[in-house]
């Protein structure tokens, strides 16, 4: 008696088992599939080889080397205005970034808590621009730049992109999900709502802030199309339209090792970006505040 | 502390019309009732937190219905503590100090007297998730003990407490009360804690007032089926029943399944009867007959549940009169139940109000239906 319940106890820790292991294993296949090819610019990156072979040798101790990586980086840094670029894609990924976050913040809260008529009605057509693709109001957007004359501007590049329905959804529902007697406290406490907005529910909102930070953040730093149509003078560019570029510098010939180090120098901002925010992002994007 | 005339409505529909309460100072007042009966509405019109239509609300005899929440000299604590999650402990007591512009050294000589008060002198540094419920709500009332309110305004503030702590914060807030003599203004929806804390209770059933008094009041006159079903554990039995002109009396149809004689004459008609669990007693043959449903034992009494036809009916035998063979009691199994002698109420069966209020005779048990 015992016995046979010992053994079908054990019969179904093995099919716990084997589910598991599948589990591992899938999981383990994909994270392959995802890792190679930032494994292969990272290795292409450290090589003297400007050509990509097939199949690519993916041996990280042949032919690599730091001082190859070093003089890839030295050469792409001296390549046109690379610094600039840099800083062009950086600060305009910053404006974008604490614009966004700060007009989310403001405009989810409002949809979240204050009163006013047709408010319900004013969030769903935010929330239905989320459906219009970028490129369907690309044009729109380019003739209204060009008769505000602002391309090839800061500003023509940053405030089109100011206005995210993903960043008022994302604080709207978080907002939602903080109780309402917090705020009233803080009425009896003798905050004004500008006081309340600010120093109680901003505070406890960090977690949707972070992940509309790093959505914004993404969205912003890996636009092609907009840069690509809004800017029409070299000094403006940004690094996504740097990498287009930068693949037709040498003519037809691609120099693989060089253009992998601009990738690694493109990826890292969204790297640091994600480690500093990651902590609040998972509890960010399930949009619920829990105490 | 005096509410006039009080209105206030969500949209199209009044929870509250027309309301007039008067609290006297110093005294703890519990407002009871179910969820939806405007109860929560009330206190936060009194606070200040929600728009009314209509009517006054004066504190200390000054007219606060226009001014902001923290301007009416009150202080508020909440059933889901409502602290400041992003502040420590100290910071979540004095923030309304700060606010006023205190100075610094005085700010710390009154958060250090309160946390000594409640206790929580050791968890100033730290923040309101590092805290049992207990913890934080003891925080809750401090940050509204710290400014020194004329009122306090509970809003069910031991419902997310587990049932032992919320039977030790109970003699504490009591306590709290004995100190501090100040008005307080309690919302619960548990009767237990009502007429544990209360000075006097006012039970509040869809906006209006069903009756207010003491709790012992309540208690022993329910001036309403509502109020007698609400107060009293386990609740008050409200059974049908049929009055008529006896010789010496009334003679009372219980439900078709037995009758009571009373001394006392009442209107004859249909109506509701009300027995409290405390007055119905196990008889040997000649009660009226019941199925047993299960029983309930708190060690110093026991709570039997039986049916008489589909009617639940809960009767409390103390300790001394628990038959020896209860545990062999099965489920469906005839009993008899009598009434012993104790107060009958009796309500009208339209609008619930009270017909008349009975003293019923020594030991007269119901005779058998026939």
């Amino acid at each position: 008696m015992l016995r046979s319940e010992y053994r079908r106890r054990k019969s179904i820790n093995v099919g716990e088992n084997s589910k598991t292991y599948l589990i591992y294993v899938v999981s383990i296949l994909l994270a392959i599939v995802y890792l190679v090819p930032f494994y292969w610019t990272v290795v292409k990156a450290f090589r003297d080889s400007i050509f990509a072979n097939f199949p690519p040798n993916m041996n990280l101790f042949s032919q690599t080397s730091v001082a190859y990586f070093l003089a890839n980086l030295k050469t792409v840094w001296g390549f046109g205005d690379f610094p600039l670029w840099y800083f062009n894609s950086v600060f305009i990924s910053i404006c974008v970034v604490a614009g966004s976050v700060f007009v989310g913040m403001l405009s989810g809260y409002a949809f979240a808590r204050l009163k006013f008529p047709g408010r319900d009605y004013m969030f769903y057509a935010v929330l239905a621009t989320l459906m219009i693709p970028f490129p369907v109001i690309s044009i729109a957007s380019y003739v209204f730049m060009l008769d505000l004359n602002w391309l090839s501007t800061y500003q023509g590049l940053i405030l089109p992109q100011i206005a995210s329905a993903l960043d008022v959804f994302i604080m709207r529902q978080y907002f939602l999900t903080i109780p309402e007697e917090v705020e009233l406290a803080a009425k009896i406490d003798g905050m004004k709502p500008w006081q309340i907005f600010f120093r109680v529910s901003a505070p406890m909102a960090k977690p949707a802030i972070a992940a509309a930070t790093i959505f914004s953040f993404i969205g912003s730093w890996n636009n092609f199309l907009w840069p690509l149509m809004e800017v029409h003078s070299l000094n403006m560019f940004t690094l996504p339209l740097v990498l287009n570029f930068f693949k037709g510098a040498n003519g037809t010939q691609i120099y693989w090792n060089q253009m992998m180090t601009v990738n690694i120098l493109t990826m890292i901002p969204t790297i640091v970006i994600f480690v500093v925010f990651e902590k609040y992002f998972i509890r960010g994007i399930s949009m619920n505040y829990t105490r | 502390m005096i509410i006039e005339n009080l209105t206030v409505r969500y949209g199209e529909k009044y929870i509250l019309r027309n309301f007039d309460l008067k609290i006297d100072d110093g005294e703890f007042f519990v407002i009871l009732g179910s969820s939806g009966s405007g109860k929560t509405t009330l206190l936060r019109s009194i606070a200040g937190l929600i728009p009314i239509e209509d009517g006054h609300i004066y504190i200390d005899t000054n007219d606060v219905t226009d001014l902001y929440p923290s301007d009416r000299n009150i202080a508020m604590v909440f059933q889901n503590f409502a602290l400041y999650p992003h502040m420590s402990v100290y910071n979540n007591i004095s923030l309304n100090l700060k606010i006023i512009h205190m100075p610094k050294d005085e700010i710390r000589k009154k958060v250090n007297e309160v946390a000594n008060v409640l206790h929580i002198t050791q968890h100033l540094n730290k923040y309101p998730k590092q805290l049992s419920g207990g913890e934080q709500q003891r925080v809750g009332i401090a940050r509204a003990m710290v400014r020194n309110p004329s009122v306090f305004l509970m809003d069910e503030p031991l419902s997310n407490l587990d049932a032992k702590l919320r039977r030790e914060m109970l003699g504490e807030l009591r306590s709290f009360h004995e100190k501090v003599k100040k008005t307080i203004i309690y919302v619960c929806h548990d009767q237990d804690e009502a007429m544990a804390l209360a000075d006097r209770i006012l039970v509040l059933n869809q906006g209006k007032i069903v009756q207010m008094g003491t709790p012992d009041e309540l208690y022993d006159h329910p001036a309403d089926i509502f109020v007698a079903g609400f107060i009293g554990n386990p609740p008050m039995n409200v059974l049908e029943c049929e009055a008529e002109r006896d010789v010496s009396g009334t003679r009372i149809n219980v439900m078709n399944s037995g009758y009571l004689h009373i001394d006392d004459e009442i209107p004859e008609g249909e109506m509701y009867m009300g027995l409290r669990p405390e007055i119905i007693g196990l008889a040997d043959r000649d009660g009226i007959p019941a199925s047993f449903d299960y029983f309930i034992n708190s060690g110093l009494d026991v709570e039997i549940h039986a049916k008489v036809g589909d009617v639940s009916i809960r009767a409390v035998i103390p300790k001394e009169e628990i038959p020896a063979n209860l545990r062999e009691l099965h489920n469906g199994e005839i009993m008899h139940l009598k009434v012993k002698p104790g107060a009958v109420y009796f309500y009208n069966k339209s609008s619930g109000l009270i017909v008349k209020e009975v003293e019923y005779g020594v030991s007269r048990k119901i005779k058998k239906a026939d």
